[in-house]
C-alpha cells in the first residue's frame, strides 16, 4: 500500500484524472477526486497565518493541509472554466507552489503556467532547434509568407491548420488581426516524449511516434494514424534536464518531429496526459503511468 | 529607439518621458494598449536556433530587435473592452493570443523593465495571501498581517478588531488598507486582514536601488539594512526590476510588518526628493548605454 494520498482536481470527465484515480486505487492509495464544478459546495480553500488547507465540506468535513507530506496534488485546468474557477485554481496553485512543491508533492506546472502557455515564448526560451517561424498579425502577410502551417500562440485554442484550409476561423478585425504563428512544414514522424523525474532524480520516459497516412498535418486530427512506442534516445534525456532546469516541473511532455536524423522541437506541455496513448494490446503507456504514480505516491521520503 | 508601454494617463511614464527627452537624444515611442492591439503590424521571425527578431511597424516607424535600445514596460492587463470589435466567440481567444504574443515579443526585446511574467504583462505578484506566505518564508523576522482567507463567517470575523480590519473579496487589491468591509454573502470566500501597527511606508525599488518614503508625512528616509535586504529578496523572488513594497514600521520597537508588493511604481507614492533619482535609475535599466 502506498502511504501518500492523491488529491485530483479537474473536470469531472477529465480522462487523465480518471486514469490516475484508477491506478492509484489499484495501488491501494487513498484518492480524493474533486470536481471544479463543486467548488464552494463541496470544497474550498482556507488560509490563515499558521494554516493553509483545502477544506472538504461534503460528503464529510475534513481539512487537508497543503504542506502535508503524505498528500500529493494533481490539478488539470479544463479548457473552459468561468473566471471564478480560474481565480480559485490559481490561488490553490500558488499556495501549492509554496507548500507542496518543495516536498515534491506538486508538479508546479500542474496546470498552465501562463509564461509557458505562450508557444512562441517556448520556442525562444525552452527549446533549441525549432521550425523556422514567423509571427504576423496582418492578413496579407499570411499568404505571402510561404509557410504553410498556421498555429495559435496560446493554449486557448490548440489549433494547427493548413494555411490553405482556413484562418483558424477568426473573424477579420479591421486592418490588424489576431497574431498567429506561421511555420515551415517539417516532414517526418510526429513524436511525443513524456518525462517524469522520480524522487531519486532519475528520468522515466515514454516516447510515442505517430505516423499519419492521410496527409493531415496534426496527428490528433488524423483519422488514419498509427502509434508505436520507441525507446527514448539518450540525447532526449539531456533535453529533459535542460527543460527541467528552466521550468522545475517534474512531469511534462515534449512534442517534436524527427527529420533528417534529428529532432525539431515544437512545444512543451506541462499537463501531459499519457492516458491518451493507452491502447489495447500495448502496455507501454499503462506501465509508464503506473511507474509514475508508484514513485510519486511511494513511501521512501515520508 | 526607446519604447514606453502603458496608458497615456500613467504619470510615472509621463514623468520619465519628460526626464529622458530633456537629457538624452533618443527617439521615444509611447504605445498604449489600444495601439498595441490595433495599430502595430507584426512581422517577427523565430529562427531555427530560437533567436527571435522582432519587427513592428507603427505609422512611419519600424521597431526592430536591432534598433530598440530598451523598453519601460508598465502594461497592465489587456482588458476585455479592447476586444469588443471581435466576434463574441473570438474575444476571449483574441485576448489570450495577444497576451501570448506580447509575452514572447517583450521577452525577446533588450533591456525590458519590467519583463512580462505569468499573469501579468509587466510582472505579476500574485495574491495578497501568497505574498504574505512568501514574505514569511523569505525573511521570518519580518512580520505579516494577521489574516484569514476562507468562507465568510461571523465566528471568524469576531477574531479581528473591526477598527483595523479590512474584509474583501479581492485577493489582488494591493492598495486596500483602509478599515472597511465589502458586502460579502455568508459562505463566500473572503479575505479578512488586520492593518498592522506602525507607520505605513513605501519602498520604491528600481534595479537594486531602493528609496523609502513615509506615507504619513510624505518624507523620504534612509532604510535600514533589514528593509533593504527584504525588499531585494522580494523583488528577486517575483523577478521584478521595478516595484513598490508597502510595509509598516514600528518606530519604538523597530519591528517591520510587510503589507504588499506591486509590480509597478507609482511616482505619486514617492518623496519629491527621490523622483529624479528614480528616473535616473529607470534610465540606467532601459538605456544602459547612457551610463
Amino acid at each position: 500500500m502506498l502511504t501518500r494520498r492523491i488529491v485530483c482536481i479537474g473536470a469531472e470527465t477529465d480522462p487523465q484524472l480518471c486514469f490516475w484515480q484508477e491506478i492509484a486505487s489499484s495501488l491501494d492509495a487513498e484518492v480524493i477526486r474533486l470536481s471544479i464544478s463543486t467548488f464552494k459546495t463541496c470544497w474550498t480553500i482556507v488560509s490563515s497565518n499558521s494554516y493553509t488547507a483545502l477544506q472538504l465540506t461534503f460528503p464529510r468535513r475534513m481539512d487537508i493541509k497543503l504542506d502535508d507530506a503524505a498528500t500529493c496534488w494533481y490539478i488539470r485546468l479544463p479548457s473552459v472554466t468561468d473566471e471564478n474557477c480560474r481565480t480559485t485554481l490559481a490561488l490553490l496553485h500558488s499556495f501549492l507552489t509554496i507548500h507542496a512543491f518543495p516536498l515534491g508533492n506538486y508538479f508546479y506546472g500542474g496546470f498552465e503556467e501562463a509564461t509557458y502557455g505562450s508557444k512562441p515564448f517556448q520556442l525562444q526560451s525552452l527549446l533549441h532547434f525549432v521550425p523556422f517561424t514567423r509571427l504576423v498579425n496582418v492578413v496579407d502577410r499570411m499568404s505571402g509568407a510561404n509557410l504553410p502551417i498556421i498555429k495559435s500562440m496560446s493554449l486557448q485554442r490548440s489549433t494547427v491548420v493548413n494555411a490553405l484550409d482556413s484562418r483558424l476561423n477568426i473573424t477579420p478585425h479591421r486592418r490588424a488581426d489576431i497574431p498567429v504563428q506561421l511555420q515551415r512544414r517539417i516532414e517526418g514522424a510526429s513524436a511525443k516524449v513524456h518525462f517524469y523525474r522520480t524522487r531519486d532524480h532519475e528520468w522515466l520516459a515514454l516516447t510515442v511516434i505517430a505516423s499519419v497516412h492521410d496527409n493531415a498535418i496534426d496527428y490528433r486530427e488524423s483519422r488514419d494514424v498509427s502509434l508505436r512506442f520507441e525507446q527514448t534516445s539518450p540525447e532526449m534525456f539531456d533535453v529533459a534536464d535542460e527543460i527541467y532546469q528552466k521550468i522545475q516541473c517534474a512531469f511534462f511532455d515534449v512534442d517534436y518531429i524527427h527529420t533528417e536524423g534529428r529532432p525539431v522541437f515544437l512545444e512543451v506541455n506541462m499537463s501531459p496526459a499519457p492516458c491518451a496513448f493507452v491502447t489495447k494490446g500495448d502496455s507501454h503507456a499503462a506501465v509508464f503511468s503506473f511507474l509514475v504514480l508508484y514513485d510519486w505516491l511511494g513511501t521512501r521520503e515520508i | 529607439m526607446l519604447i514606453l508601454l502603458g496608458a497615456r494617463e500613467n504619470k510615472t511614464l509621463l514623468g520619465f518621458y519628460n526626464y529622458v527627452s530633456s537629457r538624452y537624444s533618443v527617439k521615444i515611442a509611447w504605445l498604449d494598449h489600444y495601439q498595441l492591439i490595433n495599430e502595430i503590424s507584426v512581422h517577427d521571425t523565430i529562427h531555427t536556433c530560437g533567436k527571435t527578431n522582432i519587427s513592428w511597424r507603427y505609422k512611419d516607424d519600424e521597431f526592430t530587435s536591432g534598433n530598440v535600445l530598451g523598453v519601460l514596460n508598465d502594461l497592465r492587463s489587456l482588458e476585455s473592452g479592447l476586444f469588443q470589435d471581435f466576434a463574441p466567440e473570438d474575444r476571449k481567444y483574441a485576448q489570450e493570443e495577444f497576451f501570448a504574443y506580447l509575452l514572447s515579443a517583450l521577452s525577446a526585446l533588450p533591456n525590458v523593465a519590467n519583463r512580462p511574467s505569468q499573469g501579468g504583462l509587466s510582472g505579476f505578484t500574485r495574491t495578497l495571501p501568497y505574498q504574505w506566505a512568501t514574505a514569511r518564508k523569505l525573511c521570518p523576522s519580518v512580520g505579516i498581517p494577521k489574516y484569514y482567507l476562507g468562507r465568510m463567517s461571523d465566528a471568524e470575523c469576531r477574531k479581528f478588531d473591526p477598527e483595523y480590519t479590512v474584509i474583501s473579496d479581492k485577493l489582488y487589491d494591493y492598495g486596500n488598507w483602509t478599515p472597511a468591509s465589502r458586502p460579502i454573502a455568508e459562505g463566500e470566500l473572503a479575505l479578512t486582514y488586520e492593518i498592522p501597527s506602525g507607520s505605513a511606508c513605501i519602498a520604491s525599488y528600481v534595479g537594486g536601488k531602493i528609496y523609502c518614503f513615509r506615507l504619513t508625512n510624505r518624507e523620504g528616509f534612509a532604510a535600514s539594512d533589514k528593509i533593504l535586504h527584504f525588499v531585494k529578496l522580494l523583488a528577486e523572488h517575483f523577478c521584478l526590476t521595478i516595484c513598490q513594497v508597502l510595509f509598516f514600521a514600528d518606530g519604538a520597537s523597530g519591528h517591520i510588518t510587510f503589507g504588499a508588493i506591486r509590480p509597478h511604481l507609482d511616482i505619486g507614492d514617492c518623496a519629491d526628493i527621490h523622483v529624479c533619482a528614480l528616473y535616473a535609475s529607470m534610465a540606467s535599466e532601459v538605456l544602459p548605454y547612457a551610463y
